[in-house]
């Protein structure tokens, strides 16, 4: 790497910032890989990757969660085996967590309003829903076929339920418990 | 943690470099999708298979597909009835379940999966993080993305421990998940919401210490860095050249023919 290009690469990204999405894809891939609950009807797990890609996303912002529940998400698929997601995931979980970000950051100045949160919301669920199953399938379809990619829509789904129902509440407990972190995003 | 995925090993596949692996691997999972052909998709999937054994061993070849089995039995259940043609083998009314055009495609897609399932378990089994990073690296790839892979990595085992001790402290406070009761999922939830709350917290208050640290080692510095790292050279890089082009040549050829 030059000199110049070495400059440039600094001035855009602080210290700060590395430190920051260092930590958060460690948080990622932790909430991925670790924290799972049993889920009783189907006997499976949810695990919590989607809550911290919804969590980073409301908390820092479109571009850290595009980064940190991209990386996060694909390393946990590295460590538990499946690493052939990994690729496929970093894609899907990147773009669910930056449009989650752009549609809670749109519009700040009407942050207080309850009725535009809500709507505000929803719509960071359905897009960022979309996006993931909609990517899951889609490469699924491609790599072993429609009709067995389709069984996993369900499970995303779900996932993003739990991402939005549990990360939502944790980005303001978090906020109401250390509020210097509403200064961190960027 | 991050071991359990790498195998420290002394195989040829270990030895060789870490660039032409990453490039491989990106060419197979490429060439999988290029050709429609079971006979040469079949080829490519035994070469992968021969290399998993000969390198990690022959319980190695089962490692691959005993994580992605449940998929692939959906697969052979849901992928014939949406290709029927040809000889038709079992129909209930005017459906079409199982034919000798559902059979193939099915066949071609386990065959694809555990393919591209396999040339990655093989690339993460033999190649170490470092040397995937030092690679990417050569790929071009920003340094400021590998710093960050790198720092989070050094950071993940720091963050169960962080995870462990706060479920223990919680767990001290008050009769928590213990494994004997059976517990509702809406409890389970609302008991693991503090925990994680407070790892949030934990892990956040983390960010300015790290960013001093990086700043004092000298990041954002004009000076020139000094890298002590390199990859690991066993054979001779002409040679390993020579070698992939001639597995890229036979993939190429074959998907042509």
């Amino acid at each position: 790497m030059s000199d110049q290009e070495q400059k440039n690469t600094f001035t855009r990204f602080s210290a700060f910032r590395i430190a920051s999405l260092a930590i958060l894809i460690a948080v990622t891939t932790i909430f991925t890989y670790l924290i799972r609950i049993p889920t009783a009807p189907t006997r499976g797990y949810l695990n919590l990757g989607d809550v911290a890609v919804f969590f980073t996303a409301i908390t820092f912002g479109p571009f850290s969660a595009l980064i940190a529940g991209g990386l996060g998400t694909a390393l946990a698929d590295i460590i538990s085996g499946y690493a052939q997601w990994a690729p496929i995931t970093f894609f899907a979980h990147g773009i669910q967590g930056f449009i989650v970000g752009l549609i809670i950051f749109a519009h700040r100045k009407n942050a207080d309003n309850l009725r535009i949160g809500i709507v505000r919301l929803v719509l960071a669920f359905l897009g960022a829903t979309i996006i993931m199953a909609g990517t899951y399938f889609v490469t699924g379809g491609f790599m072993y076929g429609f009709g067995a990619a389709a069984t996993e829509i369900p499970g995303n789904i779900l996932q993003n339920v739990a991402g939005v129902l549990i990360g939502y509440p944790l980005a303001l407990a978090v906020r109401k418990a250390y509020p210097p972190v509403l200064t961190y995003k960027w | 943690m991050i071991t359990s995925t790498y195998q420290n090993g002394n195989s040829y596949i270990h030895k060789t470099d870490p660039r032409m692996k990453l490039f491989l691997l990106v060419f197979f999972t490429v060439s999988f999708f290029i050709t429609d052909s079971i006979s040469v998709t079949s080829l490519y999937f035994l070469f992968i298979m021969f290399l998993i054994g000969s390198s990690i061993g022959i319980k190695g070849m089962a490692a691959p597909v005993k994580t992605i089995y449940p998929l692939l039995i959906f697969v052979a259940l849901l992928t014939p009835p949406f290709h029927p043609g040809g000889t038709v083998y079992l129909r209930i009314g005017s459906h079409i379940l199982v034919s000798n055009n559902g059979i193939m495609e099915t066949l071609r897609l386990i065959i694809r999966f555990t393919g591209i399932t396999g040339i990655f378990f093989l690339f993460f089994r033999t190649t170490s993080i470092d040397d995937l990073i030092l690679s990417l690296r050569w790929f071009h790839v920003p340094f400021t993305i590998t710093l960050i892979l790198t720092i989070a990595i050094r950071y993940i085992p720091h963050m169960i421990y962080l995870y462990t001790s706060v479920t223990d402290a919680h767990k001290l406070r008050k009769n928590w998940n213990s494994k004997e009761e059976k517990i509702s999922f809406k409890t389970r939830i609302k008991n693991l919401f503090p925990v994680l709350v407070s790892v949030l917290i934990q892990s956040i208050k983390a960010i300015p210490t790290l960013a001093m640290s990086l700043e004092l080692k000298g990041f954002g510095s004009k000076r020139p860095r000094s890298r002590y790292m390199t990859i690991h050279q066993y054979y001779s890089f002409p040679l390993q050249l020579f070698l992939l082009s001639a597995i890229v040549l036979t993939v190429i050829l074959s998907a042509i023919l």
